[in-house]
């Protein structure tokens, strides 16, 4: 998908509306005719032809019909052009929100969360203005500045060059503008990301800034960047001011040109004054319409900035998708449910996140993962959730190639815990069931088994109560209980705890895993930095700078794995 | 109009701007006025056969290059006391979110909130200062060709200037309904903005359990809400231009009619001592033309003022935003003594957090704070740090109540490390410094070298330069590492750690224990603990529950007693 491509459904509205533009702008260009007519016709020299009165009557009468006429016209194609572009915007909004959602967290991460997060905002809507734009109001410009253009030829061939070297003139100009902009538009926004960046360092780190004492020195950098953005906007001006008092030069120069040659020139040209006043007129339409067009480049092209950032959105290839395979084999306890073979992960920088990785995960088995900070456990668990694929080495699901699957296939089967609390709005329990239909039953059971009863218990109204944006009632330990329940809830064959317990107290970490461990034939993966937490697993891997430098039970890894029993001990012996 | 009112003082200093930018709409608008009326003399002298108009055509071109100069000088004036309006109004919506109660901003969405800095204000200079200029202008337009039209013919002029408040009645009739279309737009924006903003920050969960199928529903009720209110705000707003269009064609073809009607029966409108001419009627068209024009940006530049107004009201929440009240005076030089008196604290002001919270703590000793998860330890720090202030008490700094002290000279003493870390958006070197910002590369890596953070710096692609953002994908830990390294740089006399280490594997603690021992000796500490092992050596160790302190001592004697620490100590090995 393209930014535009919603609007092919509408191709014949977008194309309606301006051709009732077109009739439009034929009324208005009629009536100069109709003028002119009157007075060459209707008024001879001196004026007093009572015999006239009634084709004169008669002509003014059609300039009347013909406005009538154009506000019809012109209040269908306003009409179409304000349902097509929401209706146009309430895709691409959607579009994009589908698109945020195909891509893992890594791919969203690299785009940028804030710059994902405009493209919602401020550029469809700019998009849905530029369209809107195009479809009612860009047209009319052209079609006024054209027909006069042919307008004044039919009167007088001499005169149409005027108007044509004034109008193409002013064409020029604005042509000129439109190209000089764009790049002072792109700086523009980079500023004003810079200032968004800014603004969101100042909500966020609110209570460290203030720790710190910073809020001057914010404030300080904050007035440099927003002065560095109004330079930007003013140098734009500066650009965009030219277009109006050029374009008006250039008509009006026109007007004076004619003058002259109906004076001086009067002999050759046999121009008639009424045809001068038809002139003038068209010019001052074309002047009118060209300043209505000079202020929508400046919308348009911020429309087609949006359209390129958004373009550039959609275009990036989610990396993690759909295989072919429609079934999956079902496998019994014991069997090997997830396998990495020689896996590695580069981050495109020098050395290896992850570096082959031999693992099996069976199912039926607890399997602990440990390692320091940095070691890459996180990296492991975004491979078995399939948030990245293994840059080298290969994924095996249910004993062949992961990338074979369905995303869902494999996602669907495991209940994942991060390791960062993430909430949303809406009550305790929505926050748990999470679309799975409601059962009371369950939903206690989850809350009890993952020691959140007794805090939800004592909020206003219970399971009831709503959640504040990012859980920001809730305790960093309270956060990462309601996602165990949200795991446990979800009842997947396997459960992956990706450090989810680092907020807990040692009492209330070792009776969670107590609760989790009772569930029957479930397949548990456990990442920790506590040797104590998994030490009762089937099979634990230790990492250590992205490579797995021992692998067993806990007791034989006491015995063969230094870096094992280092931080068995430092937590044993310490405490 | 009340709501204007905020924007006065940030256009104080511009008043002399703003009165050229006036005289230039009003120099610009004459020049370019004076030119149809000296066409249709020009015409006037054809159609009478006096063909030498030179004269005349020279004026003509001066006037026009005088007008098109001051055109310039509008337009670029306008931006100017926009933008600069742009650059105070963010400044100070900057400043506010600042210095506002750390309450607030827990409260406020923050997409929301961030919306206010960025596009409300751009709406506002938008609507307010290019808008309202444009109506300026506009009006002096109409004035100006009313003034003409009565010089050439009073009947006409008259019959123009009591129609023409039909096309204002028409747009202002339209325009009253739009302001409110255009404020349920905006709040819709808001909500998707922050639906959108919910998944995004959410992505692994969303993926993990599918939550798109649960969220894209509500997502597309929005949408299509927005889409609705988008419409009406939009149709709505595109009835103003066709409808003045047509009150003033309609106008024109009454000046037409009346006119001509002039030209043919001349004498019978001689009473009324009016002398027509076809260069009058010449010049009565084009101002007709002309006259439609400023109907038109005024009418536009209403749609853009009612936007406008709906920001600016959002704008101005902000700058109302509740101020962190901050009355102390007393100077503190150095931080003698620590104590808390009965500090009673909630949040909801329903459900205590804290609880008769007293303490006396001695100056160079380690205080622990261990209890269960949501016992009211974190809510100690917010408190000490004066992010809230109590209900009931006092923190006291050398017997005064930390009430006395301004929050910066008090914080000056004090530095602290969060469970839930920030990072600012810069480089890794400048994250590390932000307490000490005028800190040396040398200090700098010394600091990460302490907070053993400078291992995983140098792995990642620029090192120090490595531009982060709290987005970032860094893990727990190494954010953590960061944060600790930040401390260790500013080396502070109080040191407040909440869990600062919960995401730090144990090795990498343990090896960091001697840097925080090293950097805590002879300072106050307070250590909020998750692993009972890093406050072993506490001077002093508190047993918090449901926001009381229910056991006191230091390790050994807590162990003694066989109370709730050492179910808590036990535990660990379980």
């Amino acid at each position: 998908m393209k930014a535009l491509t919603p609007l092919r459904k509408y191709r014949a509205k977008v194309f309606l509306a301006p051709a009732l533009k077109l009739f439009e702008c034929l009324c208005e260009l009629a009536v100069p005719f109709i003028v002119a007519a009157i007075i060459d016709e209707g008024l001879t020299q001196g004026g007093s032809h009572y015999h006239e009165a009634p084709f004169v009557l008669g002509l003014s009468g059609l300039v009347f019909a013909f406005a009538v006429l154009g506000f019809g016209l012109t209040m269908i194609s306003q009409y179409l052009s304000s349902d097509t572009c929401t209706r146009f915007s309430l895709e691409l909004r959607q579009g994009i929100y589908d698109h945020i959602h195909s891509l893992t967290p890594i791919e969203l991460e690299e785009y940028g969360k804030n710059r994902a997060l405009t493209l919602m905002g401020n550029d469809s809507f700019s998009l849905q203005n530029g369209v809107q734009y195009f479809m009612r109001l860009l047209v009319r410009a052209p079609f006024i500045v054209l027909g006069s253009i042919v307008a004044s030829f039919v009167i007088n061939w001499v005169a149409g060059l005027i108007v044509v070297g004034a109008l193409g003139l002013s064409a020029l100009v604005i042509f000129l503008v439109i190209k000089l902009t764009p790049k002072q538009y792109g700086k523009l926004q980079r500023e004003l990301d810079v200032i968004s960046a800014r603004g969101e360092d100042a909500i966020h780190g609110a209570r460290v800034i203030r720790a710190f004492n910073l809020e001057e020195k914010q404030e300080g950098e904050f007035k440099q960047e927003s002065e560095r953005y109004r330079k930007v906007a003013l140098l734009l001006s500066k650009i965009n001011a030219a277009i109006n008092p050029l374009t008006f030069g250039l008509i009006n120069l026109a007007v004076i040109v004619i003058l002259y040659f109906g004076s001086y020139g009067r002999s050759s040209s046999g121009l008639t004054t009424g045809q001068i006043v038809a002139l003038l007129s068209f010019l001052t339409q074309s002047l009118n319409a060209l300043i209505q067009f000079t202020r929508l480049v400046t919308s348009l092209s911020k429309a087609l900035a949006s359209k390129k950032r958004i373009d550039a959105f959609l275009a990036i290839e989610p990396s993690i998708v759909d295989g072919p395979l429609l079934e999956e084999p079902s496998i019994k306890e014991g069997d090997l449910y997830f396998e990495l073979r020689k896996a590695g992960v580069s981050f495109g920088g020098q050395g290896y996140g992850l570096l082959d990785v031999d693992m099996e995960i069976h199912k039926g088995e607890k399997v602990g993962i440990i390692g320091g900070t940095g070691s890459g456990k996180s990296v492991l668990i975004s491979l078995l959730e399939r948030f990245r694929d293994p840059s080298v080495g290969s994924f095996f699901y249910k004993g062949h190639d992961a990338r074979e699957s369905k995303v869902s296939s494999i996602r669907g089967d495991i209940a994942f815990v991060s390791q960062k609390p993430q909430l949303f709005k809406g009550s305790v329990a929505d926050n748990i069931t999470l679309g799975l239909p409601l059962d009371k039953e369950r939903l206690d059971r989850a809350l009890d088994d993952s020691l959140s009863s007794e805090f939800v218990s004592r909020m206003s109204n219970g399971v009831d109560t709503l959640l504040e944006e990012r859980g920001a009632n809730l305790s960093g330990g309270q956060k990462q209980r309601l996602m165990i329940a949200r795991a446990l809830y979800a009842d997947r064959p396997v459960l992956i705890l990706d450090d989810a317990t680092s907020a807990l107290d040692y009492k209330s970490d070792s009776l969670l895993r107590e609760n989790i461990n009772k569930r029957p034939g479930l397949t548990l993966v456990m990442v920790s930095q506590r040797a104590t937490s998994i030490k009762n697993c089937d099979r634990i891997y230790v990492l250590d700078e992205g490579k797995v430098v021992g692998l067993g039970k806990h007791e034989e890894l006491l015995s063969s794995c230094p870096v094992y029993k280092e931080i068995y001990e430092a937590q044993v012996k310490r405490t | 109009m009340k709501s204007l009112a905020i924007l006065k003082p940030y256009l104080k200093g511009r008043r002399w701007q703003i009165a050229l930018a006036l005289l230039f709409a009003l120099a610009s608008d004459g020049c370019k006025l004076i030119l149809p009326f000296l066409a249709g003399r020009g015409i006037d002298s054809i159609r009478n056969g006096n063909l030498d108009i030179a004269p005349l055509l020279f004026l003509m071109g001066g006037l026009l290059l005088l007008g098109m100069a001051f055109r310039y000088f509008f337009d670029l004036l306008t931006s100017a006391i926009g933008q600069s309006l742009v650059k105070s109004l963010r400044d100070d919506v900057f400043a506010r979110i600042g210095s506002a109660k750390v309450s607030y901003l827990d409260e406020q969405s923050h997409g929301d909130l961030l919306q206010r800095l960025v596009s409300d204000i751009e709406n506002v200079q938008n609507g307010l200062i290019v808008g309202a200029l444009s109506i300026f202008e506009g009006v002096v337009q109409i004035a100006i060709t009313i003034v003409l039209m009565f010089y050439l013919n009073w009947l006409l002029g008259l019959v123009v200037v009591l129609l023409s408040p039909i096309s204002i009645l028409v747009s202002r009739f339209i325009s009253s309904r739009n302001s409110a279309y255009f404020k349920k737009q905006s709040k819709t924006l808001g909500e998707l903005t922050s639906d959108t903003l919910e998944s995004i920050d959410n992505l692994e969960a969303v993926s993990a359990y599918g939550v798109y199928e649960l969220k894209k529903e509500g997502f597309a009720s929005r949408n299509e809400e927005m889409r609705g209110s988008s419409f009406k705000a939009i149709f709505a707003a595109c009835w103003i231009n066709p409808a003045t269009r047509l009150v003033n064609n309609l106008i024109y073809g009454a000046v037409v009619t009346l006119g001509a009607a002039m030209l043919c029966f001349p004498s019978s409108f001689s009473f009324m001592g009016i002398a027509f001419t076809v260069g009058s009627l010449s010049s009565f068209l084009t101002y007709s033309y002309q006259y439609m024009a400023p109907f038109n940006e005024v009418a536009d530049a209403s749609s853009d003022l009612f936007y406008a107004k709906a920001s600016l009201a959002r704008v101005k929440e902000v700058l109302e935003a509740p101020l962190d009240i901050d009355e102390g005076q007393l100077p503190l030089d150095s931080v003698d003594s620590l104590s808390a008196s009965h500090i009673d604290f909630s949040y909801d002001k329903k459900r205590k957090v804290i609880d008769d919270f007293d303490l006396e703590i001695y100056k160079g000793h380690k205080i622990a704070l261990v209890g269960p998860t949501g016992c009211g330890k974190t809510t100690v720090i917010n408190l000490l740090m004066r992010f809230y202030d109590p209900d009931k008490g006092d923190f006291l700094i050398n017997n005064t109540p930390t009430t006395s002290f301004p929050k910066k000279r008090m914080r000056e003493h004090m530095g602290m490390v969060l469970q839930d870390t920030w990072l600012a958006h810069g480089s890794i070197a400048e994250n590390i410094a932000l307490g000490k910002p005028n800190a040396s590369r040398e200090e700098i890596i010394a600091a990460a070298k302490k907070a053993h953070a400078d291992g995983f710096i140098n792995r990642m692609k620029e090192g120090y330069d490595t531009v982060v953002s709290n987005a970032s994908s860094m893990s727990m830990g190494e954010k953590q590492l960061l944060c600790v390294a930040r401390i260790m740089l500013c080396s502070p006399e109080i040191v407040l750690l909440d869990e600062a280490t919960s995401s730090i594997d144990l090795r990498t603690e343990i090896e960091l224990s001697s840097s925080f021992d090293e950097l805590m000796k002879g300072k106050t500490s307070l250590v909020v603990a998750h692993r009972l092992s890093t406050i072993e050596n506490a001077d002093l160790i508190l047993v918090m529950k449901q926001g009381k302190i229910i056991e006191m001592g230091d390790f050994g004697q807590l162990l003694d007693k066989k109370g709730f620490f050492y179910e808590l100590y036990q535990a660990q090995f379980a």
